[in-house]
């Protein structure tokens, strides 16, 4: 079993704020992303949990003890890292077996389970080659082997897809999820990725400068950011933002003014906003389309990019810029695409400061 | 082809041929010496001060070099000087070498002082030796080092390892960290990660810092004069003695200086493969 506890941590690089008290609990078996822009402090986390460095104040706890004041082979994880860290005079045996030998395993045992290793990842035929000799995706297989050798109980990722190719990227994101499933072990996964974000982890962090802004699993994210910054985060083409005024509210929605004069009902409460605050209405690209909708917003097209089975229509709504995805497989003319069609349900209101009022539907809001 | 087009093809390989021409001038002007210590070193005593000189020997004599290699009745042998040269040199850069990377690894990875520290280190070898060699006469004196291969060593190693620490510096800042924390995260101590991962990735640095403080502790002549040099003297010593009272065995001078060259290129020459790799990855950036 493995459930670690953040409390209150915090870290400071001279007069930097690079984590201003972090509190999170992953529990056994869990896949965590820690997802940020770069600088957010998601390295500087995974390498305090890692104990590769050491937070200023705040416990981690795992099983009810304190492990702050633990080296890191002492805390059992296990760490990839971006640049791979393959020792470079060592074979890949040599490196597999690295940890084991450190343990003081005899060597029957240690080529044992390095052979075993080898032959899940597939390396079997690589074992006596030097780090050099291999190609991007073979070094990435040798750090997750060299990993998995001694059955840590908490897989550290530092951003370890990050310097392959696209394909490359997409193989090992599979391998890196089946591992899961059969290791059935708790595993953190920091990166800038968002798309890696979502498609591994049972929950991800969003952390913004040192702090985070939400948790929760990777649909609920996506479907209730609590606030901009989250929302445009994730997503691919980034959601599009409209400036809207709010003209009336209830606890059962609120009514706002589209830049081009019309008004749009939409389900979401606004209680406490003042009626004419300026409000940041979301939507994403694939909830536009030029077919049907509860309303439209204006749009001029400026250009249209096929991908095949989409395409996105890049344009302007009012002095906003708008991204929507068609999957219509036809050209369409700017003059026909006049406008969009939108499904309420699927709009998000924002604050001025950002926060998402879909969110914080029901509760009391001051502004 | 027009006449501009030919003037144009001639000065592209006027141009092109230019940095050759340069080289070439530069070498004859840093090997002329090598060649005529050579030719001095074979050549028969009575056709050294010929003038003109001849470029190319008439014939080739062994003579000089046994002279220097067996002794003869007013001139001693090499051998024992070239002996105490390498047992001095390879003794006093195996200490350097070892205090050295130690101290530039604590500096580099664990900032350890600062810049302070690695500039207060280096400016050790700010002041030339000739003014150390009043107070380390002294010292040697009182500790009794005088004339001995410890006190040597001793002093060689400690001149060395700001050599030594310096160059070692840009390797371990260049090297990726990661390698170590991979290390810590699979179990190893902190020495452990040292001995096992850092110094072998090390090791083209080590190799230039090896080379380099050989060849600085075997040239080395003032203090190896001044703090020792008759019942421990080192090659270095043993050159000018060959200008004797009676007479200046120039052919022996030449055959001794180029006895004296040999450990040193071996040596250049069986670090090369790390050499030329460690020259262009790091330190000297």
């Amino acid at each position: 079993m493995f459930d670690l506890k953040l409390r209150g941590i915090k870290r400071r690089f001279g007069a930097f704020e690079a984590l201003k008290g972090i509190d999170l609990d992953i529990e056994h078996g869990e896949f965590v992303v820690f997802v940020g822009p770069s600088g957010c402090g998601k390295s500087t986390l995974l390498r305090i949990i890692a104990g590769l460095d050491q937070a200023d104040e705040g416990d981690i706890v795992v099983e009810g003890t304190r492990i702050n004041d633990h080296t890191p082979f002492e805390r059992g994880v296990a760490m990839v890292f971006q640049s791979y860290a393959l020792y470079p005079h060592m074979t890949v045996a040599q490196n597999m077996g690295f940890p084991l030998k450190m343990a003081n395993e005899t060597p029957a045992e240690i080529d044992r389970k390095v052979r075993a290793a080898a032959d899940v990842l597939q390396l079997g035929a690589l074992l006596e080659r030097k780090p050099d000799q291999l190609s991007g995706g073979q070094k990435q297989r040798v750090a997750m082997g060299r990993t998995i050798v001694r059955a840590p109980k908490l897989f550290l990722f530092d951003e370890p897809l990050s310097n392959l190719d696209a394909d490359l990227r997409i193989e090992m994101r599979v391998e890196i999820e089946k591992l899961h499933r059969r290791l059935e072990a708790t595993m953190i996964y920091v990166t800038h990725d968002q798309v890696e974000a979502m498609t591994l982890a049972d929950r991800i962090v969003v952390l913004r400068a040192g702090a985070i802004e939400q948790v929760g699993p990777p649909l609920e994210l996506y479907e209730t950011p609590v606030n901009m910054f989250v929302a445009s985060f994730l997503g691919a083409p980034k959601i599009n933002f409209l400036s809207v005024r709010l003209i009336s509210r209830s606890s059962a929605g609120s009514v706002v003014k589209l830049s081009d004069g019309t008004n749009v009902q939409l389900p979401i409460p606004s209680v406490g906003v003042a009626t004419g605050s300026p409000l940041t209405m979301g939507i994403r690209p694939e909830d536009l389309s030029p077919g049907n909708g509860d309303f439209r917003i204006p749009f001029e097209m400026d250009l249209q990019e096929q991908l095949g089975p989409t395409s996105y229509l890049h344009g302007q709504s009012g002095a906003d810029k708008i991204i929507a995805e068609s999957r219509l497989r036809v050209s369409l003319k700017a003059e026909a695409v006049r406008s969009l069609g939108a499904a309420s349900e699927r709009v998000h209101l924002f604050l001025p400061d950002g926060r998402s009022l879909r969110h914080i539907a029901g509760k009391e809001v001051t502004v | 082809m027009s006449r501009s087009a030919v003037y144009r093809a001639v000065r592209r390989k006027l141009l092109a041929s230019a940095p050759w021409v340069l080289i070439g001038v530069f070498l004859i002007f840093a090997l002329f010496p090598v060649y005529w210590i050579v030719l001095v070193a074979f050549r028969p005593r009575d056709e050294i001060f010929q003038f003109p000189a001849a470029l190319l020997p008439s014939h080739m004599t062994l003579d000089n070099i046994k002279t220097v290699w067996f002794g003869t009745d007013t001139t001693e042998p090499i051998f024992g000087y070239l002996g105490n040269s390498l047992v001095i040199s390879v003794t006093a850069s195996i200490l350097a070498l070892t205090f050295g990377v130690t101290c530039a690894y604590a500096l580099g990875r664990f900032r350890i002082g600062g810049n302070f520290l690695s500039m207060w280190i280096l400016s050790q070898r700010f002041l030339p030796p000739i003014a150390l060699v009043v107070p380390l006469f002294m010292m040697f004196k009182k500790l009794g080092l005088q004339d001995t291969y410890t006190g040597l060593i001793m002093l060689y190693a400690v001149f060395t390892i700001p050599i030594v620490v310096w160059l070692l510096l840009g390797y371990i800042e260049a090297a990726p960290p990661e390698l170590e924390e991979a290390a810590y995260i699979d179990g190893a101590s902190y020495w452990k990660a040292f001995v096992q991962i850092a110094l072998p990735v090390l090791r083209p640095g080590l190799s230039v810092a090896a080379v380099f403080t050989f060849i600085f502790i075997w040239n080395e002549y003032v203090l190896a004069y001044q703090l020792a040099g008759n019942k421990v003297a080192t090659i270095t010593v043993y050159l000018p003695r060959l200008r004797t009272a009676v007479a200046e065995l120039y052919g022996e001078i030449a055959a001794a200086s180029l006895l004296s060259v040999i450990p040193a290129i071996l040596f250049a020459g069986m670090m090369q493969r790390f050499l030329v790799r460690g020259l262009a990855f790091g330190g000297l950036k």
